[in-house]
């Protein structure tokens, strides 16, 4: 085409010498030729016309350049596309047109086309409008003129702009795949430490690839002591630019949260910084380094043009940044292992403890200081086989290790430390602990162990000294009479050496538990506070406490406390109870003297006064000053003489005790009576004899005599008894009526106390009790006694106790004033007795019996009830309702029928209930009677449950029998008609042929009758043969059993019946597992399953495709048959009554007889069974046979 | 005059039509296997005016028996056909089944087997009075 097309040219330049020849020539031939000629090249020009206008508006630039490759012609397209006015364009080398880089190869391409002669296309960018460069094709056809010569070349151009993307995305996705395959091997395969290489080497294919002006990689951390781990491109003073910290945060917090950033999104003020000082005249693009979301640095580039990133420089930028940062991760990794590389080795080199390795069973790595604590150097013995090292070990040791190390392995624990000997080079045996580090992979098998060792012999030593010391001291403590406790500064036991009965917990170990949590709360504080206070000042604590122990009851303690170590203190205790309880005795005397109401003295031998109390300063008027020291005749009367006081006092000297009632005077004058006792006291301190003085002022008792005189007077006059008894309760006074009551005179009771007197066999201890709690109360109280008189008769006695107070508040006397109620009592007892013996009653039935309240909650139940509800006492059913007792359904019913009962007032006698109870089922016949209060309002109602379980079960028992009775009878009565019917019919017909015969004349009738009474005679006996069958059911009671497959019989049957399921190509179906069997009668058992199975096949529907389905399911109690077909079917409803009948059919079926279902049936319930049928005419039917388990 | 006997008994219907030709009951006798068959017989015989005197009806018979046929025949919806003489003629003694086919206006009379001269002609005197 492109030949013919030049041809075309090269010729068109002679039509002008053919037109002068063909005027010139005159030779016809000739002209006849040329004008031929002529005509075919006006055709072409017309065509080259066409053509050129073709170029012209072409949608391609089209440019004809000269021999030299200057541009002669432009279309419009091609000025348009370059920019270029075709004057403008006209004599420059076209090739000035195509972007720099490509000129070289352009040149080349263009000579190739000038020598050779060949057209050219190809692709190149070109310099286009705006200075933006473009893809274009360009079809490169050289001008030869007829002479062979090149005379320029018309060259199209296309733009291919549009399409650029798409093949640039293509081209460049492949390269990009390359690329990265490139890089990633290079990684792959990189020593860490070479990083910095690669990563430049591939910068510098990135950048050139994509024509990138300027590529940076940035890294946090140094590499190689640089932040700037490479660069590309033109602006080399990118080095010295130096990024602010400002700028570097900047970065971090925006590359982390985008992928690039773009001019427009940078920061102005790093912008133009960047400019500044980077010589670029474009923004860079920021791209994040991140690896495993760590932000390790950045890229940055400048693209060559302004134009958008494509999308295929983004991915390839993306990919390309993610390997850096691999790579600056891999070579940060590799710094840290070798950190810890050197970590080791110094460990392995200089550390006292040994470091072995272990992998697949033996020994890679021993450290010198491993073989140094066996004695040996690191030249001497380098390898030692995991045999030897196993034979170091102490014998005793060896096995257990061996054990102890394989377990750890199993139960895949990943640290283990063991104590075991091994021997060392100089023949003894030192102690070693071993921390062994088990590494499994990921199957979890063993892959390797690392076994630090150390000498612990010293340690073991050290320990066993301690522990022998220990035991000394220990020894010496168990001697110590005192208890010990060692206590840590926070209270905790540590220690301790007691007697169980001696803690306060004695079922447990008290180590490990708190003082504070076993002492009592005050104690435990003062405890508290003396430690803190002892390991203060170091100085020893004495704690004293009481405590009341289970066993020894309330004693006291003296604890010394003592520092024993840094952190713990040891206390000994000790019981101190006798000391502090006498001087307590002590204590108590003192201010029972001191404080006492009488006067007490002590005064020596030589009667001087060495003590008085209180109560004698105050009523003598005397000062301890003035009486200690002095012999004031504190005894004398004033109304004795002195010889009668130089009695008394030989009397006394020589040990006799005086007593005496004197008249004494106080200081300022005042008289009074006293009563005196002196008592000698021998064995003093002092050595001699001492007196005890005691004196009481009587003045006013003898005052109060004469008052009770007259109250007595009255009292005697009284019906009801009177006793004044002193605060001791003992009888000081009694009345007449006391004496006329109890037959006791003042004189056989005074002194006495009321109980000693009164109280007999039948009083209440209780009742006793709470007098002497109520006269301890010094209250007046009441209370009902059991007394008993002098000759023996009791009486129950209404008793007020009043309290009689001295001026001074201090309970002097009781007067108790007592009224006969014994007939009141009685007869309350009576009425108690009545009620115990109706509970008693109650309590006796065998019925239950309960009261409920109106909110149906029992308030009485009897013991019966009790013992029905399984309780053991009233409590557990007082306030309970039915519904805590019965299930709700029960409940329910007994609560609607209270609430009837309490509306109407009509009693519910006899109901009958049924309750599940575990023993078993109960009936109960229930009556409930409305309670009414006295004034008729019903208040709750009486519940009586008789139980009736025997009686009833007895009911149904018989119910059953009687059903049992009925279904015979039904089934006699069948029987009979059956016979009546199908015996008498055959007869009937017999007798009728016999009447015939007698009648008939004819021979032919004759011989025709014959043969009926033939076939008549032969029926008959088929009959009578069913017949046999079924009396031999109904008669056999005892049939011979036996294992029975069921499948086996099943199977069995459906060959015996293959004919007809052939015939009527009916699909069986057995669901049957194959083991199921049971005991059964195997003739019956046989003929059920051959009469279900034959019927279901026979009374097929014709309609369908016959199918019948054999089913045997195991139940816990029994089996189930079931016969299922999807043939005629029947309507139950209708034929239920003559179903299992005999001569009953029910299908319009010509071989419908009717037999087999009666036999079928009165051989199932021979074995037990029974059977049932469902079924829907033309749907099919189901037989079910139900099979109970015989007991063997 | 014809009887319709309705048996399943094909020795018995036999017997009877021997029976009622020798002592000369009736011209013609239609026989009937079971119930259906004679309910079919009897429209046919309605239909064509040629209805049968009397009906001879056993008790016991596969596919439909004399009480279903009896029910049905009740609920006939041809009047003269509803209004047929039924003797029942069965082996049966059971009282029950005598009370029972009582029930029914239609039954005239119950026959034990064997068929007798005496009873077909009573048959046939009580249908001419």
């Amino acid at each position: 085409m492109l030949s013919d097309e030049s041809q075309i040219i090269s010729e068109s330049t002679t039509r002008a010498s053919l037109e002068g020849i063909l005027e010139q020539t005159t030779c016809q031939n000739t002209k006849d030729n040329l004008s031929v000629a002529l005509k075919q090249l006006k055709r072409d020009e017309a065509r080259l016309n066409y053509l050129e206008k073709l170029v012209v508006h072409d949608n391609d630039a089209t440019i004809e350049l000269d021999d030299k490759g200057h541009i002669l012609f432009m279309n419009q397209q091609a000025s348009h596309l370059f920019e270029l006015s075709e004057e403008d364009a006209i004599g420059k080398p076209f090739f000035k047109l195509t972007v720099e880089k490509d000129y070289l190869n352009q040149v080349l391409d263009f000579h190739k086309t000038t020598y050779e002669g060949i057209p050219h296309s190809g692709e190149t960018f070109f310099q286009g409008l705006d200075n933006i460069t473009f893809l274009g094709h360009y079809v490169n056809r050289p001008i030869i003129g007829n002479d062979g010569e090149f005379h320029g070349s018309i060259i199209t151009v296309k733009n291919l702009t549009e399409e650029q993307n798409k093949r640039e995305a293509l081209v460049r996705m492949q390269e990009a795949l390359r690329l990265q395959l490139e890089v990633s091997l290079s990684f792959a395969n990189m020593i860490p430490k070479n990083c910095i290489p690669v990563i430049n080497k591939a910068i510098d294919s990135f950048g050139s690839f994509f024509d990138l002006k300027q590529v940076v990689v940035y890294s946090n951390t140094p590499i190689n002591d640089s932040l700037w781990l490479a660069h590309y491109g033109e602006y080399n003073s990118i080095q010295t630019f130096q990024f602010t910290d400002a700028h570097l945060l900047w970065l971090e917090q925006h590359l982390h949260k985008n992928t690039y950033i773009t001019e427009k999104q940078l920061s102005e003020e790093l912008l133009s910084s960047y400019l500044q000082h980077s010589g670029a005249d474009r923004t860079p693009h920021f791209f994040p380094l991140i690896n495993q979301g760590e932000y390790l640095g950045f890229l940055a580039f400048c693209s060559p043009t302004n134009q958008k990133l494509s999308q295929i420089l983004l991915d390839t930028v993306q990919l390309f940044a993610n390997n850096i940062a691999g790579a600056i991760q891999l070579f940060n990794q590799d710094k840290e292992r070798k950190v810890k590389e050197e970590i080791f080795e110094a460990f392995s080199q200089f550390s006292s403890d040994g470091l072995a390795i272990r992998k697949d069973g033996r020994y890679t790595y021993l450290s010198p200081s491993y073989l140094k604590i066996l004695g040996y150097s690191h030249d001497e013995k380098m390898n030692f086989s995991r045999e030897e090292l196993y034979n170091l070990i102490h014998p005793f040791d060896r096995a257990a290790t061996k054990q102890f190390l394989n377990n750890a392995v199993l139960e895949r624990r990943k640290e283990v430390l063991w104590l075991y000997r091994i021997l060392h080079k100089n023949g003894h045996y030192i102690w070693r602990e071993d921390h062994f580090s088990f590494i499994y992979n990921d199957f979890g098998e063993l892959q390797e162990t690392f076994l630090v060792a150390r000498d612990v012999t010293d340690r073991v030593h050290k320990d066993e000294e301690l522990n022998r010391k220990e035991r000394q001291a220990q020894a010496l403590i168990e001697g110590i009479p005192d208890l010990i406790f060692r206590l840590d500064r926070e209270g905790k036991y540590l220690y301790y050496k007691a007697r169980k009965e001696e803690l306060i917990i004695q079922d447990k170990s008290i180590i490990g538990k708190n003082c504070k949590e076993l002492l009592p709360r005050k104690i435990a504080l003062e405890v508290e506070v003396a430690i803190e206070r002892l390991f203060r000042s170091g100085e020893m604590q004495m704690v004293q406490y009481e405590l009341d122990l289970p066993e020894l009851g309330h004693r006291h303690y003296e604890a010394r406390m003592v520092l024993s170590g840094e952190e713990e203190i040891t206390a000994l205790v000790r019981d101190i109870t006798s000391d502090v309880e006498s001087k307590k005795e002590i204590t108590m005397l003192h201010s029972a003297i001191e404080n006492s109401p009488m006067s007490v003295i002590v005064a020596n031998q030589d009667l001087k006064i060495t003590y008085v109390n209180k109560h004698f300063l105050t009523t003598s008027g005397h000062t301890k000053k003035d009486i200690i020291g002095s012999k004031q005749p504190v005894f004398k009367s004033l109304e004795a003489s002195d010889d009668d006081y130089k009695r008394i006092i030989s009397k006394i000297q020589i040990g006799s005790p005086w007593s005496g009632e004197i008249l004494s005077e106080n200081k300022v004058g005042e008289q009074y009576w006293e009563s005196v006792l002196v008592t000698p006291l021998k064995e003093s301190a002092e050595g001699g004899t001492q007196f005890l003085i005691v004196k009481q002022n009587i003045s006013e008792i003898k005052a109060l005599n004469r008052e009770l005189r007259k109250l007595s007077f009255v009292a005697s006059k009284t019906s009801d008894s009177i006793q004044i008894v002193d605060a001791d309760l003992h009888i000081q006074w009694i009345n007449q009526a006391f004496t006329n009551l109890y037959g006791y005179t003042l004189e056989e009771t005074r002194g006495k106390t009321p109980s000693s007197v009164l109280y007999g066999s039948d009083t209440n201890q209780e009742d006793v009790t709470s007098i002497l709690e109520g006269i301890a109360k010094q209250k007046a109280f009441s209370k009902v006694m059991l007394h008993y008189t002098k000759a023996g008769d009791a009486y129950w006695m209404d008793c007020n106790f009043t309290p009689v107070f001295d001026h001074e508040g201090i309970l002097e006397k009781y007067i108790i004033v007592e009224r006969d109620i014994s007939q009141l009592v009685e007869a309350q007892k009576r009425i108690r007795s009545e009620r115990n013996l109706l509970g008693t009653i109650i309590d006796h039935l065998p019925s239950l019996v309960f009261l409920k309240d109106l909110n149906s909650k029992r308030t009485l139940v009897n013991q019966a009830d009790i013992e029905f509800q399984g309780k053991k006492n009233a409590s557990e059913l007082i306030g309970k309702t039915d519904y805590d007792l019965y299930p709700t359904h029960l409940a329910d019913r007994f609560k609607k029928q209270d609430e009837e009962i309490i509306k109407t007032g009509n009693p519910v006698i006899n109901s009958e209930v049924l309750v599940n109870h575990p023993d078993g089922k109960k009936w109960f016949l229930l009556s409930k009677i409305p309670l009414k209060s006295a004034d008729g309002e019903i208040n709750g109602l009486l519940g009586i449950g008789k139980e009736v379980t025997d009686i009833k079960e007895r009911e149904i028992e018989l119910r059953e029998s009687i059903g049992v009775i009925g279904d015979q009878n039904k089934r006699l009565k069948e029987f009979t008609y059956i016979v009546s019917h199908n015996i008498r019919s055959h007869a009937a017909n017999l007798h009728s042929l016999i009447k015939l015969l007698e009648l008939s004349t004819n021979e032919a009738d004759r011989q025709e009758y014959l043969s009926m009474l033939e076939n008549v005679s032969s029926n008959q006996l088929k009959t009578l043969d069913n017949l046999n069958k079924i009396i031999s059911i109904q008669g056999d009671t005892n049939m011979d059993l036996e294992y029975i497959r069921v499948k086996e019989i099943v199977v069995n049957t459906m060959e015996v019946l293959q004919p007809e399921i052939i015939r009527s190509s009916t699909k069986i179906d057995l669901h049957i597992p194959s083991k199921s069997g049971l005991y059964s009668n195997r003739p019956y058992f046989e003929s059920i399953v051959l009469n279900l199975c034959s019927n279901a096949i026979k009374y097929r529907n014709p309609e369908v495709h016959n199918k019948v389905e054999v089913f045997w399911t195991e139940y816990e109690n029994n089996y189930i048959l079931k016969v299922k077909d999807n043939g005629l079917g029947f309507d139950v409803e209708r034929y239920k009554d003559r179903l299992f009948g005999m001569n009953q059919t029910f299908h319009n079926h010509p071989k419908a007889r009717g037999i087999g279902l009666f036999l079928v049936k009165n051989q199932i319930e021979a074995l037990g069974g029974s059977i049932s049928v469902q079924s829907e005419p033309t749907v099919g039917s189901i037989f079910t046979v139900e099979f109970q388990k015989l007991k063997s | 005059m014809s009887f319709l006997l309705v048996d399943d008994d094909i020795i018995f219907r036999t017997i009877a039509m021997k029976q009622i030709e020798l002592f000369r009951i009736t011209d013609e006798v239609i026989q009937a296997e079971n119930g259906r068959e004679a309910l079919r017989k009897l429209t046919e015989a309605a239909k064509s005016g040629n209805l049968p005197k009397a009906v001879l009806l056993d008790l016991n018979m596969p596919i439909m028996n004399g009480w279903d046929f009896l029910t049905q025949l009740e609920e006939c919806e041809i009047q003269v056909v509803r209004e047929l003489p039924v003797w029942v003629v069965t082996s049966s003694i059971s009282t029950d089944d005598a009370d029972k086919a009582r029930t029914f206006k239609q039954v005239k009379g119950l026959i034990n087997k064997p068929l007798s001269k005496e009873n077909l002609e009573l048959i046939k005197s009580a249908l001419l009075n």
